[in-house]
């Protein structure tokens, strides 16, 4: 039995959780083991929901937003960008690799795209293997 | 009585007085662990504008108002019948403006007519005051004052207690030898006192009048702010600080040391402070780090069999010169110079060792006594000693002018039973020792408000009076220790327990 | 004695007996512990006198949310109490014993990074890069005779950014270089525990203890450093109680510091022209009793003036946050009231410990509630590696 990862997607309400709305819609496949949680923005993500998500076990954590100039609140997916760019070094520190962590895009209409960077992410972090935190997932 | 309480807890709301609500239990009682019901309602004005409104809320609405400090009066004056307002005055003159009290302050010091004066420019040969809020303590005073080496001239062992506090008891202490009581050493009192219409504000600046309204518990009114004398703290060269330890087995002897010791050092010293304790291997833990200092760890262990007192004295090198020749007339007496921070330590045990724990309240009675002829002090302890065989604490005391007044506060477990075990050793103790051929009367500087009011001078009780009638016409500020509803107590008989 | 058991129970039976003893008996209700605490000085309501009053009489569960949060555990209190009631430890122990039945997700202020960070360490199978931070030029050693316990330096940067803390570690690693100490930085340090500890939750504290206590002792190092005043006060204070003898020498950076200045195996030459005044953090003053190799190094860096503040050593006041868990509403104003003060001696503030210096930036970078001249916060490391030539 080969393992299935676990993935947390943080799906900014206006592009990437309705691209994966349609993708859903479309009965495109994507991998069952990404749990979608839906922001208004990306711009929301704060450290604590990656490390958090991490601590109860999930092998990787997908940030998924809209296209840079395309953000509903206009700057939230920059600022996105920045923490996540500063969160991921504290991944490689405490030894959970930053590798596991992911920021991309898609917008409304793009739900192929959607199950296609899903898919690839979770082929990643397959064979990255289990987070060193999964044996005591909460 | 519950919309009373709503009313003025809407009041303080709108009228943006910082308040607290619910149960406060920490409220209930103060040091006499008297209780008059836990209250459900603190105010904490900030300033004379505060505090005009809540005394013209009060009066328009029949609701009486109790001050309240640090709540380390044993005479129960401090604590709240039920439907009243219980008034925290710490913050009154002692807040920035955004209402925070201010760890970090410039003490505004004024002359003799209330001029302001520069204090890092002031010589030690004047007379000046600190123009102080009543929130504030001897404690922050004396650390604001310090880098101006000054310090506040007539400080209680509870040097945690508020100007306001001070004044109300009229409490005297440390510099009481050199300033009188507190009431003494004020030059300008402003309160906020009641009209039959509202409030009133007052300044009371003749002597005779502060002098009279000292040790009025809050009944005349919300004391706002005070000039209260302050004393220089003499350079290292001038200031002296001695430590005399005195023992021996016998009681009768060690008595007769200290009182003639003291009597020849009245005759021939002036000091600041004349503080002592009576010394067992109880006073401190024995972790206490002051066991291991080099210079005052040795008097903490007293030879078995012996009774150790140890007496300190704080004063000019010019005033205490005769001091050290009176002390080795005294073959029981062992003097040592000690250094200013080092005198500081020895008072912070004495402070401790006065204090009540909460699992002890003191039972008053014979909190303390005044021995005016020093050469009877033998004979005192003597008896003193045997009544307490036994007991736990120990006594502590002050060297004033006019006497030796010792404080002695029986400690008890809060229970029935054992306070009224203390209050039987209390008996006992008063029995031996308040008698008029060993010069011993009742000084009556703490006691449970039953004991200072119920068995107080009578006169005192018309002043008293006469002072509530004169400031209080309304009658809102306290009115329950003057109405005798509790059968000629003054605060009631239930504890905290 | 019957009405004394009863009474002592109240307190909490969570509690060590010795600390309820300390406490009720202890306790004389001076209030000189409420007069000195800041956060009174904010919120009248809050007294760590009361606190004890109302858990002695009310039963060990008494102590509201906000008195046992909005504790610093600076220890100012018990600095001033005239029977030394630990209030601090008491107020740690009481968030063990109620921390479990509150209804609270994470003390940790910070959106609860902190505390995830702290736990996540506290699991076993991690294999984190702990060097990757430390950058070119600078030499570190997997055995050596003296261990750099860098605490959260590898990460803290990732929240806030804005301080660049790496720095302080790296100028401790350039120092010692310079001293010819090639220090030991392990993959296997973990989280020291200090907010575990104080927060109230000690299981993941002594994992972390544990953990820490084994890797150090396998280095057969003779002396651990730490630039942190709160790494320091664990390892050297608080670690013992729990794992034993380290075998180590702990000291603050500050203490190495002093050493090899005094015996002039680092030159500081370069001047460095500032006036300076500097904060006694809680953890190093009040807590470890530190309060002289700071002021030592910063005698020795040439070019500096320094200037007390008033309030200093066993009287500081604190930088208004403690274990990352009271920052709330009140927090700034006493900031407000420290940096006053600070901003009166000196323009630059330096500090021994990077969460001082973490606070402090944060409130001066975000919105003070009162004007606030220029003040700039320094590590009191990277000043001195300002000096070597």
């Amino acid at each position: 039995m080969s393992f299935e990862p676990a993935v947390a997607a943080f799906c900014c309400n206006w592009c990437g959780y309705s691209a994966a709305d349609q993708a859903g819609a479309a009965k495109l496949e994507y991998p069952a083991g990404v749990r979608i949680v839906r922001l208004q923005c990306t711009g929301m993500v704060d450290p604590y929901f990656v490390l958090r998500a991490f601590e109860r076990g999930y092998d990787g954590v997908l940030v998924v937003g809209c296209h840079f100039g395309s953000c509903h609140y206009k700057s939230g997916n920059h600022q996105a960008r920045e923490q996540l760019d500063r969160v991921a070094p504290m991944l490689q520190a405490l030894g959970i690799g930053q590798q596991r962590l992911l920021m991309t895009a898609a917008s409304a209409a793009e739900g192929p795209v959607f199950a296609a960077k899903a898919t690839e992410f979770v082929e990643l972090v397959k064979r990255l293997g289990p987070s060193p935190l999964r044996e005591v997932a909460r | 009585m519950a919309d009373a309480i709503q009313e003025a807890q809407e009041f303080l709301q709108e009228a943006g007085i910082v308040h607290d609500a619910g149960e406060l239990r920490g409220y209930a009682s103060d040091a006499s662990f008297l209780t008059l019901g836990t209250p459900s309602l603190v105010a904490f004005p900030r300033d004379e504008a505060e505090c005009v409104r809540l005394v013209e809320f009060a009066v328009r609405h029949g609701m009486a108002i109790v001050p309240r400090a640090t709540g380390s009066s044993t005479a129960g004056a401090s604590i709240a019948p039920p439907g009243s307002i219980l008034v925290d005055m710490e913050r009154v003159g002692a807040c920035d403006a955004r209402g925070h009290r201010r760890g970090l302050f410039t003490p505004q010091a004024v002359d003799a007519k209330g001029r302001p004066v520069d204090l890092a420019k002031a010589g030690p040969g004047e007379e000046l005051y600190v123009r102080a809020g009543a929130g504030r303590t001897a404690d922050e005073m004396n650390r604001a004052l310090a880098r101006h080496r000054w310090v506040v001239g007539v400080v209680p062992s509870s040097s945690y207690s508020t100007f306001g506090g001070n004044f109300a008891t009229n409490a005297r202490g440390n510099g009481t030898p050199a300033y009188g009581a507190f009431g003494d050493a004020l030059n300008r009192v402003r309160l906020v006192t009641s009209s039959k219409e509202g409030a009133r504000v007052l300044e009371v600046t003749d002597q005779e009048e502060i002098r009279r309204l000292g040790g009025n518990h809050g009944l005349c009114g919300l004391v706002t702010e005070l000039d209260v004398r302050i004393a220089p703290i003499p350079r290292a060269e001038d200031m002296l600080c001695v430590i005399l330890r005195i023992e021996s087995e016998d009681p009768e002897r060690l008595g007769s040391a200290i009182g003639g010791l003291m009597k020849r050092v009245a005759a021939s010293c002036r000091y600041f402070a004349g503080e002592f304790l009576f010394i067992d291997s109880g006073v401190v833990r024995p972790s206490d780090p002051i066991r291991k200092d080099a210079v005052l760890g040795v008097y903490f262990d007293p030879p078995a069999g012996k009774r150790r007192m140890v007496l300190l004295y704080r004063g000019t090198r010019d005033g205490m010169a005769a001091l050290p020749g009176i002390a080795a007339e005294f073959p029981d007496v062992a003097l040592r110079e000690i250094t200013y921070p080092q005198f500081q330590a020895m008072m912070k045990v004495r402070t401790a060792a006065t204090g009540k724990s909460l699992q002890r309240v003191n039972v008053p009675g014979c909190e303390d006594f005044i021995i005016y002829d020093p050469a009877r002090f033998g004979q005192v302890l003597v008896r003193m000693f045997a009544a307490l065989e036994g007991a736990d604490g120990r006594p502590v005391g002050h060297h004033y002018p006019d006497g030796i007044v010792v404080h002695y506060r029986p400690q008890a477990p809060l229970a029935r039973k054992a306070i009224e075990d203390a209050w039987a050793l209390n008996l006992r103790l008063r029995e031996a020792v308040l008698r008029e051929d060993l010069t011993v009367e009742d000084r009556k500087e703490h006691g449970l408000g039953l004991a200072l009011f119920r068995d107080g001078p009578k006169s005192r009780h018309a002043e008293l009076r006469a002072l509530k009638a004169r400031y209080d016409p309304a009658n809102v500020f306290s009115p329950h220790l003057l109405d005798g509803r509790a059968e000629g107590a003054f605060v009631g008989t239930r504890f905290m327990f | 004695m019957s009405s004394a058991a009863p009474a002592l129970a109240a307190v909490g039976d969570a509690l060590d007996p010795a600390l309820r003893i300390l406490t009720t008996e202890g306790c004389v209700q001076c209030n000189k512990c409420t007069f000195n605490c800041p956060v009174h000085r904010v919120d009248v309501t809050f007294s760590p006198r009361k606190v004890i009053l109302q858990a002695y009489l009310g039963g060990g569960d008494a102590v509201s949310e906000r008195d046992l949060w909005a504790c610093l555990t600076c220890g100012e209190c018990q600095a001033v109490c005239p029977t030394e009631v630990p209030y601090p430890a008491f107020i740690r122990a009481k968030r063990e014993q109620l921390r479990p039945v509150m209804d609270r997700a994470a003390p940790c202020k910070h959106g609860g990074f902190k505390e995830v960070v702290a736990r996540i360490q506290a699991r076993p199978g991690l294999k984190p890069d702990r060097r990757a931070w430390i950058g070119e030029g600078l030499k570190v050693a997997d055995k050596g005779e003296v261990v750099y316990f860098t605490g959260c330096l590898p990460y803290l940067d990732g929240i806030f950014s804005y301080c660049d803390s790496a720095s302080i570690g790296r100028a401790a690693i350039r120092l010692m270089n310079a001293a010819g100490i090639v220090p030991v930085v392990a993959n296997a340090e973990r989280c020291c525990g200090h907010d575990s500890l104080w927060n109230g939750d000690t299981e993941t504290y002594r994992k972390l203890a544990g953990a820490n206590a084994a890797w150090i002792r396998k280095t057969g190092a003779k002396r651990l450093v730490t630039t942190c005043a709160e790494c320091y006060s664990m390892l050297k204070h608080e670690y013992p109680k729990v794992t034993g003898d380290l075998g180590v020498e702990v000291l603050h950076f500050s203490e190495l510091l002093e050493e090899l200045v005094a015996s002039g195996k680092v030159k500081l030459t370069k001047p460095v022209d500032l006036q300076v005044t500097y904060q006694d953090p809680c953890r190093l003053g009040r807590h470890a009793k530190e309060y002289d190799a700071p002021r030592a190094v910063l005698k020795a860096i040439p070019g500096v003036k320094f200037v007390e503040m008033d309030r200093i050593r066993e009287n500081s006041m604190c930088c208004g946050v403690g274990a990352y868990s009271t920052c709330d509403a009140q927090t700034k104003f006493m900031q407000q009231e420290r940096l006053e003060e600070a901003a009166s001696k000196a323009e630059t503030l330096v500090t021994a410990c990077p969460h001082c210096r973490i606070h402090f930036s944060c409130y001066i970078d975000g919105r003070p509630v009162d004007p606030l001249p220029a003040l700039k916060i320094v590590d009191l490391t990277v000043l001195a590696a300002q000096a070597l030539e």
